[in-house]
C-alpha cells in the first residue's frame, strides 16, 4: 500500500473514531421520509401500506449506530421507503399526537404503549395499525431485509416471526 | 432493604408483609368528575406531576378533558371529609387548553396554571369565586407548573427562545383573587443550548426557590436543577441524575450502549421542610429494563441534592415504570407511580425506609383488572395522602378520574 493510501486509511479510522466518542444526535436517519404516528395511521390505512415505525431517544447511540450503519445503505433506503409508510416516534417527547379514537397522547406516552423499554425499537403495523412484531436494538440491512420479506410477503399472516426466519435457514 | 431481600427469597409472603407495614389505610376510590363517556379522554399531565393538591381540609385536583370535542382544563375540589367532589370549574377560556397544573394556598385558595393557545395562563380559585385569568408566557410556552408555600407563589414553565424551549420562572403575588407577575427570570442565565422542557419547583416561605427541569444540552436529556434565595439571582445549575463514570473510556461497550448518556426524564419535586426536599424521576441508566424510578434528597434547602437511590423494589426492576410524583410534608415523604408487573397497569406506592426505600405497596381501586396510571399525589398537614390517577378498563378505552384518601396509620 502506497504511503498517501496507508495515511488515508488511517485518517478514516481516525475519524471514525472520533465521531463514535461525539455520537450526533439520535434523530431520525436522512433521506427518509419519517411522519408523525397519527399521519403514519391516516397514509397507512389511505395507501393500504404497513407502517415501519422507529422509536428512538435523543442520546441514544445504538440508535445513531442503527443509522449510520443500517439506514444509510442505499438499497435499504428504496426498499423501506416503497413498502411502507415510515414513522419516527422520539420515546421522551411531549410532541402531542391524535389517535383513530380521538385520545390525544404524547409520542412519550406513544412509547408507554408500546414498551418501548430500549431503543431502538422497530415497530412493524399492518395498514389498520394492528401490531405484526417488534424488534428491539441494533439491526443490520440484512435483517431489515429479512424483515420486509416477511411483512411484505405476507408470511406474518401465517407464521410467527421466529418461524419464517427458522424456515429460512 | 432487609425486608427487600427477604421478599426476594419468598416472593408469596412479601405482599402481605409489604402490605401490614404501610402508613396509609386507603378509603375506597371515588370519581372526581361525573363526565365521562366512550369518547372521553382525561389527562393528568402537570409537569412535575402537580395534579392534585391539599391544604386546610381541602383537597382539589385539576385536569384536561374533551368532553365537549376540545381539551379544555377543569377544577374540582371537595372538603377532604367529604364523600364527592362538590365543586367543577372550568379554567381555560375558548381556546385548546392542555396540561394543567395546580397548587394550594392558605385560605381554601389554590393557584392554577395551563397552557392555552400557546401561551401560559394562571388564576386563582377560592372557594366559589375565580380570579381572571393572567398570561404568563411571553412567547410560546408550555409544559407549566406552579408552587406555594404560605405567601410566596412561583410558576415555571418551557418557553420558546430562539431555537429553544427555556426554562423561564415567575414570581407572583396573591391579593384575594387577583394574581399579579412580580418578576421573570431564567433560573438558567445561560443560553439555551438546546431544549430545556418540564420544569417544576420547590418554593419556601423565605422567597427561596429550587427549580428541576429536564435538560438536552449535553445531547442527551439529563435531569438538571437550581437554587436560588429570592427568585433573581440562581446558583449555577446542576446535574442531579448519576451518569457515565468520567473514567469509563467513551469507546467503551458501556459508552455503545448509553451513548453521551442515559435517559432521564419528567422530573417531579417536593419540600419536607425549610431544609429537606425530595425528588424523583424517570431513569434509564440501566438500559435494558426500561424507565426505572429514581430519588435524590436534599438537606440543604435545595443547593444541592445527593446520592440517587432507585425508588422501586426488585419485582419491578425488570419492566418500565412511568409517571412518577412525590409528597412531602415534614417527616413524611411518599412516591407513587404506575407499572405493569402484574400484567395491567397499577398504581404502586414506596415511602423512604431504613437507609433505602420500602416495599412497593398498591391498594385497592388503584390496582387489579383494567389500567390505573398516571397518578398524581398530595400530602395534607395531618399527614393523609391524596392521590388522583386515570381509569379505563382496556389501555385504548375512555378514561375515569379516580381519587382516593390514605388515612395515615
Amino acid at each position: 500500500m502506497r504511503n498517501w493510501q496507508r495515511a488515508m486509511a488511517l485518517m478514516a479510522i481516525l475519524l471514525a473514531s472520533l465521531s463514535w466518542q461525539h455520537p450526533a444526535r439520535a434523530d431520525a436517519p436522512p433521506d427518509y421520509a419519517f411522519v408523525s404516528y397519527d399521519e403514519g395511521l391516516r397514509r397507512a390505512a389511505k395507501e393500504s401500506k404497513p407502517m415501519f415505525v422507529y422509536f428512538g431517544r435523543y442520546g441514544c447511540a445504538w440508535c445513531d449506530w442503527t443509522n449510520r450503519e443500517t439506514f444509510s445503505n442505499a438499497e435499504l433506503r428504496k426498499l423501506y421507503t416503497d413498502h411502507y409508510v415510515l414513522v419516527y416516534v422520539d420515546a421522551e417527547s411531549g410532541k402531542r399526537l391524535t389517535l383513530p379514537n380521538g385520545e390525544r397522547i404524547t409520542e412519550a406516552e406513544l412509547g408507554a404503549r408500546f414498551h418501548a423499554f430500549a431503543t431502538p425499537l422497530f415497530v412493524y403495523l399492518d395498514a389498520q395499525g394492528k401490531e405484526i412484531f417488534k424488534a428491539p436494538g441494533f439491526k443490520t440491512v440484512d435483517d431489515f431485509k429479512e424483515f420486509d420479506h416477511y411483512v411484505a410477503d405476507g408470511h406474518y399472516k401465517t407464521q410467527k416471526l421466529m418461524e419464517y426466519l427458522g424456515s429460512k435457514k | 432493604m432487609m425486608a427487600r431481600m427477604w421478599c426476594g427469597a419468598f416472593m408469596g409472603l412479601c405482599l402481605t408483609t409489604g402490605a401490614a407495614a404501610a402508613p396509609w389505610s386507603f378509603e375506597a376510590p371515588l370519581d372526581v368528575t361525573a363526565t365521562h363517556g366512550e369518547r372521553v379522554f382525561h389527562h393528568l399531565e402537570a409537569a412535575g406531576r402537580k395534579s392534585i393538591a391539599a391544604r386546610g381540609g381541602t383537597v382539589a385536583v385539576v385536569w384536561e378533558d374533551n368532553r365537549d370535542g376540545a381539551p379544555r382544563c377543569y377544577f374540582a375540589s371537595k372538603t377532604t371529609a367529604a364523600a364527592q367532589f362538590a365543586r367543577e370549574i372550568r379554567l381555560s377560556g375558548a381556546d385548546e387548553c392542555y396540561e394543567p397544573a395546580l397548587a394550594a394556598l392558605d385560605g381554601e385558595r389554590f393557584v392554577a396554571v395551563w397552557e392555552e393557545a400557546g401561551r401560559v395562563r394562571a388564576r386563582i380559585v377560592a372557594g366559589d369565586s375565580v380570579g381572571d385569568p393572567i398570561v404568563l408566557g411571553e412567547h410560546e410556552s408550555a409544559q407549566a407548573s406552579v408552587g406555594a408555600d404560605g405567601d410566596v407563589v412561583y410558576a415555571t414553565w418551557a418557553e420558546k427562545d430562539g431555537r429553544f424551549a427555556r426554562i423561564t420562572l415567575a414570581r407572583l403575588t396573591v391579593d384575594k383573587t387577583k394574581l399579579t407577575i412580580v418578576r421573570r427570570a431564567f433560573p438558567d442565565s445561560a443560553t439555551a443550548k438546546d431544549d430545556q422542557a418540564y420544569p417544576t419547583l420547590a418554593p419556601a416561605r423565605s422567597g427561596a426557590v429550587v427549580v428541576a427541569w429536564e435538560d438536552r444540552r449535553n445531547g442527551h436529556t439529563f435531569i438538571t436543577q437550581t437554587f436560588s434565595a429570592d427568585g433573581t439571582q440562581f446558583a449555577p445549575v446542576k446535574q442531579v441524575n448519576e451518569t457515565r463514570n468520567a473514567a469509563v473510556p467513551t469507546t467503551s461497550l458501556r459508552s455503545r450502549n448509553l451513548g453521551r448518556g442515559p435517559g432521564a426524564m419528567r422530573v417531579a419535586l417536593a419540600r419536607q421542610d425549610d431544609q429537606r426536599l425530595a425528588m424523583v424521576w424517570l431513569d434509564k441508566r440501566d438500559f435494558l429494563s426500561g424507565y426505572d424510578v429514581y430519588a435524590a434528597f436534599s438537606s440543604d434547602g435545595g443547593r444541592s441534592f445527593g446520592k440517587n437511590q432507585k425508588v422501586q423494589d426488585s419485582f419491578g426492576d425488570n419492566i418500565a415504570q412511568w409517571h412518577p410524583a412525590v409528597a412531602a410534608h415534614g417527616d413524611q415523604v411518599i412516591a407513587v407511580w404506575d407499572d405493569d408487573r402484574d400484567n395491567t397497569a397499577d398504581l404502586w406506592l414506596s415511602w423512604p425506609e431504613g437507609a433505602g426505600w420500602s416495599d412497593d405497596m398498591k391498594f385497592a381501586g388503584a390496582s387489579g383488572p383494567g389500567v390505573q396510571s398516571h397518578p398524581g399525589i398530595a400530602l395534607d398537614e395531618a399527614g393523609d395522602v391524596h392521590v388522583v390517577w386515570l381509569d379505563k378498563a382496556d389501555l385504548d378505552g375512555p378514561t375515569h378520574l379516580r381519587y382516593a384518601r390514605g388515612h395515615r396509620q
